[in-house]
Formats: structure tokens, sequence, C-alpha cells
């Protein structure tokens, strides 16, 4: 124990000797562990944490697909009362839907996210109330209505009052009593994490008798000692009979485990993060080896007393591993506060599309992984200055020779140039994403999307007239505004990933592959296609006049009229959809919905006062303004008012705002490899200058002799400027071999760009070759002013 | 540190060959050598005769290619590298030319470094140290650093070093060849004094007035022992 101490003392002793080195290196490795500690917390949080939940492992996700046209759906509310009632491979099943409650309160409706949910939702989940009770299936029969609150709605809303107990609020209209307040932090990660009230699923009409209107989400948990793969056997099996009795439809059944399906769309980013801050920690580690190298290739002689004194080979490398423990450890602390500041920014841009983003925290796990890569990080960069001292002569000691300099070289030199290897790799990655991410930018969307406002309105309670009515009103006092240069209105943006399709049909027309046509319908107001800027290829606008008259007109994309009419002129045509006869006046230019690397869907464009049967709860506008004003917003909000105070103007943003959040995966990534990848080169940079200074150091008396043999300035830079690049060159193809096998994974990020960009392939490693020579420049001519008489006079 | 007849060093035939990539060079050649306990032992010659090399293998620090090495009546030559860490903190003491101080440890630290390889207990490594410490008259400096101290007194604390082990016999590389004559003469001072107390030495010098310190003189040249001289008490 007390040699231990000694070893600690005295390695502290030696970190404080050299505060220049000490300070680099605890600074090189705080950033390689926090980053590797703040990652291992979002993976953790989101991978590897077992949910909140009972029996966890075995919660699963039935969905249905159509075998005939791949759609995934969820479950009729008669299919699911079956499920639940006889099952064999199930403890529970529970259903539930998203709802967007408007609340009506004392400053008017407020717009609030909530899940309508089986009343054996949460017993299902093993989630009790912190106050009051959840639902039970008794619930579910039609009585008074009931709700329970999340724990920071009942913060917010009622002070943590224990009297919200009991008392009600209007959601819908409708008058629901609160029952219970859930616990703190409790979210349900599938479709409804942000749901802040929950009510009981009680469906009427349609909604409770069609066996086609599959609407439920479902969840269930699988009785003990059943596998997914047993289940889906089964269930597969019973479902196949279900609707073969019922002559329904070609489903067949799809079974996922919660945590998978929730994070499916994530698991390939988090791993690539990892495989980021892995090369960065790889990288951190060359670079503080070759410090401790350079450092300790001064201490030879030390390790040869301590041998000769009887030290044996465990001992010194104690005695190594103790300082370099000690140093990552200084790392580690120094890392801790870097990984807290970083977890905040995490928390906030991986929000966006990450699952449990708010349990990403530092806890116990956290904690003992940070300190075992402590260990680990301290292990290996012990390891490598012993490595080349213990097969140091302790006769040098006797005979003042030095035999550890050309070893010493010989490993910084692997080193450097896996460093250089890494930070090509990195620095693809980040060409490769930074490309990418132009070229989405700037993807035609087959409308202008600069400067467009969107908003809507809940128009639930309005009838048609009303509602028609409401449309002209506002729609005209929004274009009197100054910046406002035109408005309409859209059921399905095409900012919005989901627009709603439906089939289409053209008589004489038959599919190629028998597969019906689909189109997403756009029920849209006067002034769409001004507004959004999309281009009528053929024929005409739809007619103020058309409007008015309520003709059944239809505009399409080209796609759609290229599909029905490749040869002919669609202009006049007939088309069916939902049971009408629609004819084609125009034909519009190809647009995106929502995903530019998504295929340009087919479009139908319909008059918003014709084709109302779906028109939604709630009125979608859009406003080209003459910038982007924000004060537009307010002043729609003033007008609003105006015209009927309870109604709110809810989800307002531009179209790139709505755009740009599908792309927040694409641009945390890109915005991660950029920060890394930078890191990485600043890394190189200090070894490669480290490297060769320590080269010219030692070469110094050589340089000497060369120059009073007459060797001249530019011999002696070249002389040193080949060393180093010598190890860019095998850096370099190290680093491109490494790429081209390791950027495929990048291939579902990148967009219009391949992963053997021949552009990115080059100009990265000439930046690499830039950065790398300037860094050996320095030293370099250092060397060629080194003065002769100076350097054959240097020990 | 008792003085008997008993031998402590014993080498028979032994070689040692330097091999490099194109030139073999014979270090040692055929020595021949015996020391008793508490004999103090000078090995004399030119540059390159090969006394260093010699004092080498007997401090374990090195092997030799060929022939037998006993020390203490235990064969040594093919000892792994921990068992020869182990004998060389136990039996062998060294004292080098250049001082070999340790610059980032104390004074005290120095001389107790040694001790903590044979995990002493603290107690026991204090009371050792203080005592050898004493006998250099360097007690008092014990908290200083290498590079606060003299050569002279560097060296002091190297000898202090040495014996503080406790070991058989004590290697003495060209102890004088760093230091001025007055501080060279305390040095010797000092050695003859552990002899006449009972250590065993062996001195490397290339220096007869300090070689005329040791009892016995062992003379090498082209790595072969050409001479090995007693004073006329220590003829045996």
């Amino acid at each position: 124990m007390s040699t231990l101490i000694n070893d600690i003392k005295y390695g502290i002793r030696q970190l404080l000797k050299s505060p220049g080195f000490t300070l680099v290196a605890v600074l090189t490795l705080a950033i390689g562990i926090s980053a590797n500690v703040a990652i291992f917390s979002v993976v953790n949080a989101v991978l590897l944490r077992p949910l909140p939940f009972k029996n966890a492992d075995r919660l699963i996700v039935v969905r249905q697909q159509s075998r005939k046209f791949g759609f995934i759906t969820g479950f009729s509310y008669p299919d699911f009362l079956d499920w639940r009632q006889q099952n064999p491979v199930l403890e529970d099943f529970a259903a539930f839907s998203p709802a967007e409650f408007e609340m009506i309160e004392e400053q008017g409706a407020n717009k609030i996210n909530g899940a309508m949910v089986s009343g054996n939702f949460f017993s299902l989940l093993g989630v009790s109330a912190c106050m009051g009770r959840t639902f039970t299936q008794a619930d579910e029969q039609p009585k008074e209505p009931v709700a329970v609150i999340s724990y920071d709605f009942w913060k917010s809303r009622f002070g943590q009052d224990k009297e919200a107990l009991g008392s009600t609020v209007v959601l819908q209209d409708k008058v629901y009593t609160i029952i219970g307040v859930l616990p703190p932090g409790f979210s349900y990660p599938d479709t409804i994490d942000d749901a802040q009230i929950w009510t009981v699923l009680v469906p009427a009409g349609e909604q409770r008798t069609n066996r086609t209107y599959c609407w439920l989400t479902t969840v269930g948990r699988l009785k003990a000692g059943i596998s997914i793969e047993q289940a889906l056997l089964l269930l597969g099996e019973r479902h196949k009979q279900l609707i073969e009795k019922l002559g329904m439809g070609d489903s067949e059944i799809l079974i996922y485990g919660l945590r998978d399906i929730v994070v499916r769309g994530v698991r390939t980013t988090l791993w690539i993060l990892y495989g980021v801050v892995g090369f960065i920690l790889l990288v951190v580690c060359a670079n503080v080896a070759n410090l401790c190298l350079a450092r300790v290739s001064t201490r030879d002689k030390e390790v040869a007393i301590r041998g000769i004194l009887g030290a044996d080979k465990l001992r010194l490398f104690r005695q190594f591993t103790t300082e370099s423990i000690l140093l990552s450890l200084a790392g580690g602390i120094v890392g801790l506060l870097i990984t807290v500041w970083m977890m905040t920014i995490f928390r906030v841009k991986l929000a966006d599309f990450v699952p449990f983003s708010d349990s990403i925290r530092i806890e116990l796990k956290e904690l003992l992984f940070g300190l075992g890569l402590c260990l680990l990080v301290g292990i290996v960069l012990g390891v490598t200055p012993f490595w080349l001292m213990q097969r140091c002569r302790l006769t040098n000691v006797l005979t003042e020779r030095r035999s550890l300099s050309i070893r010493h070289s010989r490993f910084s030199n692997i080193l450097i140039s896996g460093q250089i290897a890494i930070a090509l790799i990195l620095s693809i990655g980040m060409g490769l994403m930074i490309r990418s991410m132009l070229r989405l930018s700037s993807a035609d969307t087959g409308f202008n999307r600069d400067n467009l406002l969107t908003f809507n309105v809940s128009v639930r309670r309005m009838n048609e007239q009303q509602r028609y009515q409401f449309s002209r009103d506002f729609l005209e006092r929004l274009t009197a505004l100054p910046y406002v240069k035109s408005a309409s209105t859209d059921s399905s943006m095409p900012c919005s990933p989901r627009g709603s399709m439906a089939p289409v049909a053209v008589d004489g027309y038959t599919p190629p592959d028998g597969k019906q046509i689909r189109a997403i319908y756009h029920s849209v107001g006067t002034d769409y296609f001004r507004t959004l800027q999309i281009p009528i290829l053929r024929g005409r606008n739809i007619s103020t006049d058309e409007y008015q008259k309520k003709e059944r007109v239809a505009v399409i994309n080209e796609t759609l009229a290229k599909t029905f009419w490749p040869d002919n002129d669609p202009i006049g045509r007939e088309l069916t959809f939902c049971m009408r006869q629609y004819r084609v006046i125009g034909v519009a230019a190809d647009m995106i919905q929502g995903n530019v690397r998504i295929d340009r869907p087919n479009h139908l464009f319909l008059p918003f006062d014709v084709f109302t049967e779906f028109n939604g709860p709630d009125l979608n506008f859009v406003v080209r303004t003459a910038s982007e004003a924000g004060a537009v917003i307010e002043q729609a909000r003033s007008i609003l008012r105006d015209i009927d105070s309870t109604l709110p103007l809810k989800s307002t943003g531009t179209f790139k705002e709505q755009m740009n959040k599908r792309l927040s995966q694409e641009r945390f990534t890109t915005m991660f490899l950029s920060v890394f990848a930078s890191i990485a080169l600043l890394l190189i940079v200090i070894g490669i200058y480290g490297v060769v200074s320590y080269a010219v150091a030692r070469r110094t008396r050589e340089i000497g002799v060369r120059m009073a043999l007459g060797a001249k300035k530019t011999n002696i830079l070249s002389l040193i400027l080949k060393q180093g690049l010598i190890l860019l060159v095998i850096g370099l193809i190290t680093g491109l071999a490494g790429a081209i096998g390791l950027t495929r994974f990048l291939s579902s990020y990148l967009y219009e760009i391949n992963t053997i960009d021949p552009l990115t392939f080059i100009l990265v490693p000439l930046l690499i070759i830039a950065v790398s020579i300037l860094a050996c420049f320095i030293p370099a001519r250092r060397a060629a002013k080194i003065d002769p008489m100076e350097a054959l006079r240097y020990e | 540190m008792n003085k008997s007849n008993e031998i402590l060093i014993f080498v028979e035939d032994l070689h040692k060959v330097f091999v490099t990539e194109e030139v073999e060079t014979h270090a040692l050649s055929s020595v021949h050598l015996k020391i008793r306990k508490g004999e103090y032992v000078a090995i004399a010659g030119p540059s390159g005769c090969g006394k260093s090399t010699l004092l080498s293998i007997l401090g374990l620090l090195d092997s030799p290619t060929e022939g037998s090495y006993q020390l203490n009546d235990s064969p040594v030559a093919d000892l792994s590298a921990s068992q020869r860490a182990r004998i060389r903190n136990r039996e062998v003491g060294f004292i080098f030319q250049s001082f070999n101080l340790i610059g980032d440890l104390t004074v005290y630290e120095n001389v107790e470094l040694p001790l903590t390889y044979q995990k002493m207990p603290k107690a026991q490594r204090k009371e050792r140290v203080q005592t050898a410490l004493e006998k250099v008259s360097m007690a008092h400096r014990m908290k200083h650093y290498p590079a606060q101290l003299s050569g002279g007194q560097q060296q002091r604390v190297a000898v202090a070093r040495a014996i503080v082990t406790e070991p058989s016999i004590l290697l003495a590389d060209e102890p004088t060849g760093n230091l001025d004559s007055a501080n060279g003469d305390i040095v010797m001072e000092m050695l003859s004094d552990l002899h006449k107390s009972g250590a065993t030495i062996c001195m490397v010098t290339h220096d007869p007035r300090y070689a005329a310190h040791a009892k016995r003189t062992i003379h090498l040249f082209d790595g072969r022992i050409v001479e090995d001289e007693y004073t006329q008490s220590e003829v045996m």
C-alpha cells in the first residue's frame, strides 16, 4: 500500500514538474473521454437502459401490413377487443390513439397533446398514479368522462394543487373529471411521448364497429417464456384464420419489441456517433502516447537506475501505469465537466429525433463507464512507454549510451500515421455529410420554400358553410396585410411528411402491376399555386368562378398525368376519386411531400369548397410573405382574435423550419462529424508538429555535421519535411482504404452523393496534406536555421 | 558484512561477445576470477579494456556469452530477469561515476528506493535510511533534491543508497570520476571505512592513486586479466 502511495506521490510530482505537458495531455484526454462518456450516456439512455415499465423486455407492438400494397396499419377497435379477450401468447393487450385536445380555458382554446387509451393501458405498463388513480377497464363503459394528467401538466396548470383531483377540464367541448396524476417523468415513447392528458378510449359509430378502420396503435406484453418469433408464428396463424373467416383483406401481422420500434430510426445514427467518438479516443490516445513517449525518452536513465536497484518489470509497469492513470483520471475529471456541458447540448439537439432524450443523464453507470475508460486509457498510455523502456539495456547507465530514441521514433511514427488515417476517415465522413446537406438544402422541391409561413386554425366546431365563410374572411384580411403577398389553404401541406393518400382511377386504364394508383390529395383554396409558386405546365389553375360554382375540377401533377395519359393530353379528361368524377383542367409541376429523399409522388389538387369529405378538424393556411416576417404571425393572431377569440392559431412556423425538422438527424450527424473531424485535424497538427520537432531536437548534432559538410538550408528543410511526408503518405493510404470501407455506413444519410464521392476523396486528402505540411514546416524551418557551430556542441 | 575467506564471487572462463550487424566484438575473453568476502578489489585498465563490461556482469546487469558465474555459491548466469532484479536488490550495491540519483526524488527517497522494492515496512525503511545517511554524513540533507547538492554530496548519497540494503558486495564504477580531488578523497575514505567495517568492494578505476586504496588490483587489457596483484598483507 505504501508503495502505491509512493508511486502516486511520485506520479503527481512528475505531472506537476511538466505543467505544459500535463495541461495539453489532460485537455486532450478530457476531450476524448468526455465525448465517449457523453455518447455512452445517450446510447445507454436510448438503447441499453431498461424501459421504465413492468417487464419491459416482454413489451411488444403489433401492427398489420397489407400484402398487396405494403401499407402498415394499426388495429380496428373490434379487432383490438378480439385480440385482448382471447389471446394465447399475450398476458395483456392495450390500445391507444394520439389525440390533439382543444382545451377551453378562460383565455380561450389551447391545443394540448394527449392520448386516448384503453382502460388497461397503464396497468399493462405497470404504471401507477402518483396521486389518485389511473384507468381500469371499467372506465371503458360510456359514463362520466374521466382523464389523467401528466405530472408536468399538474405542475404547470394546477401549481401542484392537490385539489386538481376531482376538478374538471373541458376537452373538445366535453367535460372530463381528473382522476389521477401520473408519476414525474412518465411518458410512453411510441407516438404519444408528448401526451399531457390521457382519456379513456370510448369510440363511437364507425370507429367502434368498422373492422377496416385501423386507427389504433397497440402494445402487448408477451407471456413469460414466449419469444417474439413464437408469438409471430402463433398470432400470424390466428390472424390469417380471422381475416379468412371475415373475408377481409390480405394483411399479415408484424410484431416488434417496444424498444426496437421506438429506436429503429436512430439506432444506426447512435452507433455511428459511437464509432466517431471511438475513433477520436484512438486519436487522443495516440497523441497523448506520443507526448508521453517524447517525455519518457528523457527518463530512460531513471528507469535503468530503478532496474539496477532491483525493480522488476512488474514494478516498473506499476510505476508507469500509476503515472498514466493519474493523467487519465485528471483528464476524466476535466472531461466530466465537458460531458455535463455536452449533454446539455445533446439533450436539446437530439430531442427532435431521439426518443428518451429527456432521460440522457449522468448516473452511476455512466460514471463507472468513465472511470473504466480512464483506467483503460491510463493502462494503454502506461504500457507504451513501459514496453519501450523495459527493452532498454541497464548497462547503458554505465556507458552513458542511449538506445531508446530510434525505437521511440519508430513507434511514434506509427502512432502519427494512424492518427492521420483516422483523421482522414472522419474528415471524409464530414465532407460527404456536408456535401449531402448542401444538396438537400438546395434540392428542387417543386415549390419556392422561401418566405412561406404556415399555421393552422381549429375549425372543428364549424359546419361546412361556416368553414367556407371563415376561410374567405380570414384569407381576405390576411392578404391585405402589408408584408403578405398571397395566402391560401391546403389539407396536405407539402412541407408535412404525411400527406393524405387515396386511390385514383381512370376509365379504361389498368395499372401494369395490378396495383391501384394512389395520389396525395390536396383540398386547396384559391391562389394556392401562386402562393407556393408551383408552375402550371399545361392547362390552367382552378378559377374563382369554379370555386364559387363548386365545380368538380382537378389539377394533377406531371407524374400522375404521365401515368394515366403518357401519350395524350390530360386536359379535359375525367378521373375518379372517392367515387366521384373530376375533370382535369391543369397539370402542375411535380413537387415533394415533406421529404426530398422520397421520389416525387402523385398529387391531386381539388377545390377546397368542393371536396369537403376529408377536411379535417383544422384548416391549414400557407402565406407568402415579402420577407421572413415573424410579425405576420402576430398580425394573423390578432385578426383571428378579432374574428373569434376562442380560436387558437396553432403549429406556426415557416416552411423551411418545418422541412428542416425532418433533417435534424442528418444535421446533427453532420455537425457532430464536423466538430470531431476538426478536433482530429487539430490533434494531428499537434502530433505531427511534436514528432517532427522532437526529431529535429534529436538530430541537431547530425544537422550541424551535415551543414559543416556543406548542406544548404534547403537540403536541411527537405530532409526534415521528408520525414513528415513519409508519415503523411502512409497515413493517407491507410486512411483512404479505411474511408472506402467505412463510409458505406453513411449511405443512408447521403442525398445524391456516392459514398466514394470523387470530389470529397480528392479535396479532403488535399486538406490533410496542407495542414500536415504546415505542421512539418515550422520545425523544419527551425532546423534549417540551426547554427552549425552551436549544433556541433549540442549533446 | 563479515570478513572471511569464503568465496563470494567465482567466475570461470567467462566470455562476452557483442554482436552487431557486421562486427563481433570480444569484450571479455577467458576471465577467471574469485573474490572473497571482505575483499577490496580494484579493476584497472585502459579505456575499452572491458572493465565496465565485467562490472556489469558481476552486478547482474548483463549476462556472459559463455562461462560460469557463481555469486554466494549460487550460479547466476542463467537466471530470469526478475530473479536477477531480486538478487541485485538484495546482494549488490552500485556506485556510479555519474551518481545516477533520480532527480525527482529527495535524498531520503533516493536512498529508500531499493528498500521499497523489498517491500520492507515503512518504519524499518526509515530506520535503515537514517542509519545509511548518517554513515555518509548526509542525514541533514535528506529532504533536499539531488540538484540542490554538490557532486561530492550526491556521490555520498549514492553510497548511502548502495549500502542501505546491506548488500554482499559493493560495485563501484569510477566512483571518483566526476569529482574534484578533494571530494574524490572523501569518497575513497568512505569506501575504505566501509571495507574496514567488513564490506566487500569491487571498484573499477583507471586512476592508480585510487586503485592503491584497494588491497588487490586486477589489470585488464583487451578483455583479458593480465595481472592480479595483491598487496603484501592480502596475499593468500
